[in-house]
């Protein structure tokens, strides 16, 4: 029952904040019944319409990037039995930053440059797995390897913005997370590979579901802890991967939500599903109003928001009197 | 008493000249036996390959040799079994009843967490974080759970182990009632424990050194040159009981 109300909390924290994207901005703010009315019966060629219509393609965007980390960051600490992994820790960050900055640096445009930082991800990944798959894809393994290859790309990073001309002000932008320049067309892809990413997740739930008993117990019950990890990972891999390319690296809600989800809701896979969609959806959407309005004109990186947002929320939820002794 | 929580069809258990490797180690050697339904206990010091013998029966080591279980290998008869851990660390924010929806995975709806609870007594520890329950009841929620999946081979890593007297029992109840339809294998320590079996394997640097019926094989001449120690053997009733001798 006490589930069921934080559920039904997060869900109508949701959709305030839904509305309220979609009222703030730095064009002009709109009260959430303005801006309502405005999309549904809004002349198709009134600029207020198209800006609410903007937004809203920008909170879908949120959403789904929410959505997507959150849910990645659940399947990754379970797959790899860690609290504190996050599905950064698959190396695709600092790939798909890679792709992206050689994207620049070669003069590729828009929207090549998202397929070679997706492709960036995606390839940083399959070294990881390859990798780990020699030590027989233990979470060590895949833990150990993630953190070396990471760090490696992280250096070339440094190098490549380093050498970068004048697309560094473009690679700022980007490396620093934005949603503001998403479109329908970005929107619509993040929602199709997030939602069909959603549903390979749930047709695996009940082998995650036993994976809380950890890998031994879960084998012997016929759970293919193996084949799991490795299509489990990869969909998580694909899901970020494109989240990233379009986004930028966004930080700390892969963790955070599913931490939030597992303090209210329990260790129930299913239920954690749920919430992690929720709180992830909810720390994007929120952090990008905060983006909007804090910057005084001026958009701030969302990956800025999110961290300063999800530190102190992780840290309130380990160090929480009666939970600290028992982690 | 058990019903829906045993089968009536056990099944057996065929071990034929199994060995593990694990890295460069051999840590079981040639073991070979055969059980038909019942309840076996293995014994032997620690490390001695108890619990590898029982990862095998489970299916989740790779070995040399032929293991049957219900006439499937190992590997093929997982589902059909159920494994009990010696002791199980998970997610701190787990609770009792998510323990026991993660055994009842691939169960559905047809069982609820809750009626397992009720029906081994266990009513009071739901809502509690399983990873703050008392060793006795780790360890009776890890069995329900295991049996609630309704297995037709039931392996028991160190079932007493953790346990008060008043649990000992319980358990060991619990064990006998369920051996009648279900084919159990357990690793003890306490040679009191072993000889409630119908079966018993001694198992001593990755050998089986012996295996028969409890009478035969719990003696204090065999567990001495297994242990290196001063056994007692102490009549209780018709049985001998071994005891170690301070």
């Amino acid at each position: 029952m006490r589930h069921l109300l934080y559920l039904l909390f997060f869900l109508i924290l949701y959709f305030a904040l839904l509305l309220l994207s979609l009222s703030i901005g730095v064009y002009r703010v709109y009260t959430p019944f303005e801006a309502v009315s405005l999309l549904l019966w809004g002349d198709s060629s009134n600029v207020d319409r198209a800006v609410v219509e903007l937004r809203l393609w920008r909170s879908i965007a949120a959403t789904m990037v929410g959505v997507g980390l959150a849910v990645s960051g659940l399947i990754i600490q379970r797959l790899l039995g860690n609290p504190m992994a996050d599905p950064y820790i698959l190396g695709i960050s600092p790939g798909a930053a890679l792709g992206y900055l050689s994207a620049l640096a070669f003069g590729l445009g828009y929207p090549v440059w998202y397929l070679v930082a997706f492709l960036g991800g995606l390839a940083a990944y399959a070294t990881v797995i390859s990798i780990a798959s020699i030590a027989g894809l233990t979470s060590l393994a895949l833990i150990v390897v993630g953190v070396a290859l990471s760090y490696a790309l992280s250096s070339l990073l440094v190098i490549a913005i380093f050498l970068l001309g004048p697309q560094l002000g473009l690679a700022i932008v980007w490396l620093f997370g934005t949603i503001a320049y998403t479109s329908k067309t970005e929107s619509t892809l993040l929602s199709v590979v997030v939602l069909v990413g959603l549903v390979f997740i749930a047709v695996n739930r009940g082998a995650l579901t036993a994976l809380l008993l950890g890998e031994e117990v879960s084998k012997a019950m016929g759970v293919n802890v193996e084949a799991l990890r490795l299509s489990m990972t990869a969909t998580a891999a694909f899901i970020v991967s494109l989240i990233t390319a379009v986004s930028g690296p966004v930080g700390f809600v892969g963790l955070t939500a599913p931490w939030v989800a597992r303090v209210t809701v329990g260790a129930s896979f299913n239920r954690l599903l749920v919430a992690s969609i929720i709180v992830g959806a909810i720390l994007v959407i929120g952090s990008d109003i905060i983006v909007r309005v804090v910057g005084g004109g001026r958009e701030l990186p969302l990956t800025a928001i999110t961290s300063l947002v999800g530190a102190p929320l992780l840290l309130y939820l380990s160090v929480r009197g009666r939970h600290a002794g028992r982690l | 008493m058990l019903e829906g929580f045993s089968n009536s069809n056990p099944c057996d258990i065929r071990v034929e000249d199994v060995t593990v490797k694990v890295e460069d180690t051999i840590v079981l050697r040639g073991v070979s036996f055969k059980v038909e339904g019942g309840l076996t206990a293995f014994i032997g010091p620690n490390g001695a390959g108890k619990t590898t013998l029982l990862r095998v029966l489970a299916g989740i080591l790779d070995y040399t040799g032929v293991v049957s279980l219900c006439g499937l290998d190992a590997r093929r008869a997982r589902r059909l079994t159920s494994y009990v851990p010696a002791y199980l660390q998970v997610d701190p924010y787990a609770k009792v009843e998510d323990v026991l929806e993660a055994y009842l995975y691939d169960v559905g709806s047809s069982r609820d967490p809750l009626d397992v609870l009720r029906f081994f007594g266990l009513e009071r520890l739901r809502g509690r974080r399983f990873n703050s329950l008392s060793g006795g009841e780790h360890k009776l929620v890890l069995i329900a759970g295991a049996l609630a999946r309704n297995p037709r081979v039931l392996l028991l890593d160190e079932p007493f182990s953790h346990l008060d007297i008043a649990n000992q029992v319980k358990v060991a109840k619990l064990i006998r009632e369920v051996s009648r339809g279900t084919t159990i294998v357990m690793a003890v320590h306490e040679p009191f424990y072993a000889s409630i079996a119908d079966l018993v394997g001694v198992i001593s640097s990755g050998r089986l050194v012996a295996f028969g019926r409890p009478e035969e094989v719990v003696k204090r001449n065999i567990l001495e040159g297994v242990y290196g120690v001063t056994l007692e053997e102490v009549a209780l009733g018709s049985r001998l009981l071994v005891v170690p001798s301070l």
